[in-house]
């Protein structure tokens, strides 16, 4: 008989029990690196864990990019358009997911989930069902994540999974990382269950009990149907698609109200990811001529859709989208149909592409006057971009994160350029930047954050570039110069001269830079909210001592406290966040 | 404070601060229409609203009369339902019939916050429901025949399968 490793109730697997862990990743829609890493990918996330019950920053688990709210913060930042109509419920505050298979199909029992580095960021889990349906086993309240942000110990968490009676190889888990002080990682994902249905009998939870006892109203009074179509119109303006979906099917004045197209104004599909086929995309097809923004990020994970449908609807009504988000859908867009997007959206302004897997290079070329684009984690080659940047002068927004075909240098100097609208430049883990081309970006007067994390050489130093950055760009708010080894303290100097509007600065990793020079950044940046020094070889107490002078800043630490933390801990937490 | 009377469709008339009733576009226009002016003994008659309502009406008017000028709604702005704030959703405590005539009111008088918030409370009373249970809320009649009712049903088939 197996045991199954650290369970609180230590409880014994039954005969027919599998243990398994997990055997590759589906997709993720968020890791420390672009996928043709290993360091920090969602690849760690395979086998045995290896580093539990070691707490830590392990390079060979799989660790998110975000923690806070910092990200929101940031001028970068574009909220989900087509949201205020979903029911919480439909839509908790899950902002990145991670998709797993493993080799059996069992009917699972328990879930253990391997988190060593800042436990807590696990909002829901889906499972797909051998009925070809994703289904949730676990959901946790938003808020009620009873782990302590100071108490840095790993956990081995088994959330109470709903019984099901199907059997399940796919398990998706969504994240939320708003509480966390740190960067979550996992090191290994744990399904229990049995190959065999019979010993799990149990009835699966019925979802949502009916509220059926809604009062009959008594008769002789006004019925909803008997007001005019303008009304209902307006009542039908406040609903979600879904119920827009049932109303259509309760009688025929609610089926002519409810078809209106200009009821599908702004569509977003992403908290419906699960249940998006290629029967809903052409439902939609037929209400949504008119449309403006469209957001289908994360559909089409092991459902019934396929890209010719994307297509098929943009062709049936992609003339007046001016937004469009297909993040992370993972499904294979063959190159024509790609190509096909900006000429059967010719009114585009924000584009949102991220994790496309295709060669879409082709497809830029026809992009015209976008503001706002984001390419991260796509294949996106170099020259592509160089010919798309001077067509698109009004750009404001680009994010290039985890591009792996990419020379930064040119991109940067043509941005210089052609680009100077530009407010935000997302270039993490692209490939070396050259301090000329960081001073080259000095031209874009107008930029209020840069990420360059991870996109030095390690050897070469940025030379004073960022002073001239700065002075160009005196508005500057979110700088990530994260794993600059080679930054000094001549350029903290410079940042401490010139980026005084900052309020995020980044420098991990940036192991040259000495305390009082940091020090001098905290006394001079007096906009400073957050500050990421971890790993710049800053002993633990400055750190404590200056969270407690500088009280606006959150100063990131990830050194292991003891158990309940330091008292400074409380003074941090306690801290409104605006 | 200047009132001026505003009469319901049963005859029954209401001395209101000229302030509150101007909340309502419609009256408000027929004011300045009319020219009638404060302190007049005209009666304004509002023959689509009766006692009951308009009592009502009056009251929410009361409590919000110092809300901002709501703005009119454009596409860059998006629409919530869980903004309801408690007095309101207290106020809207009524049966069906109520509620209906209140937006039927609110349409009429041209009061887009009442309107607003009626036609939101109704629209969470819709939502996350299956077509049954909004027809057996609301007591609506399914008058599709069965050949249209198949073809409604497989063109909505996804909520159907909840």
């Amino acid at each position: 008989m197996l045991q199954i490793p650290g369970h609180p109730e230590e409880s014994a697997t039954l005969p027919s029990d599998v243990l398994q862990y997990v055997q590759s990743v589906l997709g993720a829609s968020d890791q420390y690196g672009p996928t043709t890493s290993i360091s920090y990918t969602a690849v760690n996330i395979i086998g045995r864990p290896t580093n539990f019950p070691t707490y830590g920053e392990h390079i060979d688990s799989y660790m998110l990019t975000t923690h806070g709210n910092w990200w929101r913060e940031a001028p970068s930042f574009h909220p989900e358009f087509g949201l205020k109509n979903v029911p919480e419920s439909k839509n908790p505050p899950v902002h990145d997911f991670l998709a797993v298979e493993f080799e059996h199909a069992v009917v699972p029992r328990m879930i253990g989930i391997y988190e060593t580095f800042n436990p807590g960021s696990i909002q829901r889990i889906w499972a797909f069902t051998c009925a070809k349906r994703w289904v949730m086993l676990w959901d946790e309240p938003f808020g009620a994540n009873d782990s302590d942000p100071t108490d840095l110990t790993s956990r081995l968490f088994y959330p109470q999974i709903r019984n099901i009676r199907f059997h399940v190889r796919v398990l998706r888990l969504e994240f939320n990382t708003s509480d966390l002080a740190y960067f979550p990682a996992l090191d290994g994902i744990l399904m229990v269950g049995s190959r065999s249905l019979s010993c799990t009998s149990e009835a699966p939870a019925s979802c949502a009990a009916l509220e059926s006892d809604a009062p009959v109203p008594p008769p002789g009074t006004i019925n909803l149907t008997q007001l005019p179509n303008e009304i209902l119109f307006g009542i039908f303006s406040f609903l979600d698609i879904p119920s827009l979906s049932a109303v259509e099917i309760v009688c025929q004045k609610f089926n002519a109200v409810a078809r209106d197209s200009r009821l599908y104004r702004v569509v977003n599909l992403r908290p419906y990811w699960m249940e998006v086929d290629c029967k809903r995309i052409r439902w939609l097809e037929t209400r949504c001529t008119g449309i403006r923004k469209l957001d289908l990020s994360w559909c089409g994970m092991l459902t019934d859709l396929h890209a010719r449908d994307v297509i098929r609807l943009l062709k049936a009504c992609g003339d007046t989208i001016t937004h469009l988000r297909l993040d992370d859908m993972g499904l294979e867009f063959a190159d024509d149909e790609v190509c096909c997007i900006p000429t059967l959206c010719p009114n585009l302004r924000e584009v949102s592409l991220r994790q496309m897997t295709m060669t879409l290079n082709p497809a830029l070329l026809h992009f015209r006057n976008l503001t706002r684009l984001n390419l991260a984690r796509t294949t996106v080659d170099t020259e592509c971009l160089l010919d798309l940047l001077p067509r698109n002068p009004c750009l404001q927004h680009l994010n290039l994160s985890c591009c792996m075909n990419l020379a930064p240098q040119a991109i940067a100097s043509t941005v210089s350029v052609h680009n100077r609208e530009l407010i935000s430049l997302n270039l993490w883990k692209t490939e070396f930047i050259s301090p000329s081309a960081v001073r080259a970006l000095q031209a874009c007067t107008k930029l209020r954050e840069l990420n360059i994390g991870w996109t030095t050489n390690g050897t070469t130093s940025l030379d004073g570039a960022l002073g001239d950055l700065l002075k160009g760009c005196p508005n500057m708010e979110t700088l990530f110069l994260t794993g600059f080894r080679c930054l000094q303290d001549a350029d903290l100097a410079c940042i401490a001269e010139h980026g005084l509007q900052l309020v995020q600065l980044d420098i991990m990793g940036c192991i040259s830079v000495t305390v009082p020079m940091v020090e001098r950044v905290l006394q001079r940046c007096t906009k400073l909210r957050f500050l990421d020094c971890v790993h710049c070889e800053i002993p633990s107490m400055y750190l404590l001592e200056w969270s407690v002078s500088y009280v606006n800043v959150t100063i990131c630490n990830a050194d292991k406290f003891p158990r309940g933390g330091f008292p400074w801990d409380n003074a941090r937490r306690n801290r409104p966040m605006n | 404070m200047p009132t001026i009377k505003l009469q319901s469709s049963d005859g029954e008339v209401f001395d209101t601060d000229v302030q509150i009733a101007k909340c309502s576009g419609t009256i408000k226009t027929m004011l300045e229409d009319l020219g009638m002016d404060e302190g007049d003994d005209e009666v304004v008659p509002l023959p689509n609203v009766n006692s009951a309502i308009l009592r009502k009406v009056l009251q929410w008017a009361t409590f919000h009369k110092d809300d901002p000028i709501p703005v009119e709604d454009d596409d860059s702005k998006e629409k919530r339902t869980d903004d309801i704030s408690s007095w309101d959703a207290d106020f809207l405590k009524v049966d069906q019939g109520t509620l209906f005539e209140l937006i039927l009111a609110a349409n009429y008088l041209d009061i887009k916050g009442l309107l607003d918030v009626t036609c939101k409370t109704v629209a969470n009373m819709i939502k996350g429901k299956t077509p049954e249970e909004i027809r057996k809320t609301f007591n609506i009649k399914n008058d599709f025949t069965p050949a249209e009712e198949e073809q409604v049903r497989k063109e909505n088939e996804w909520c159907e399968e909840k």
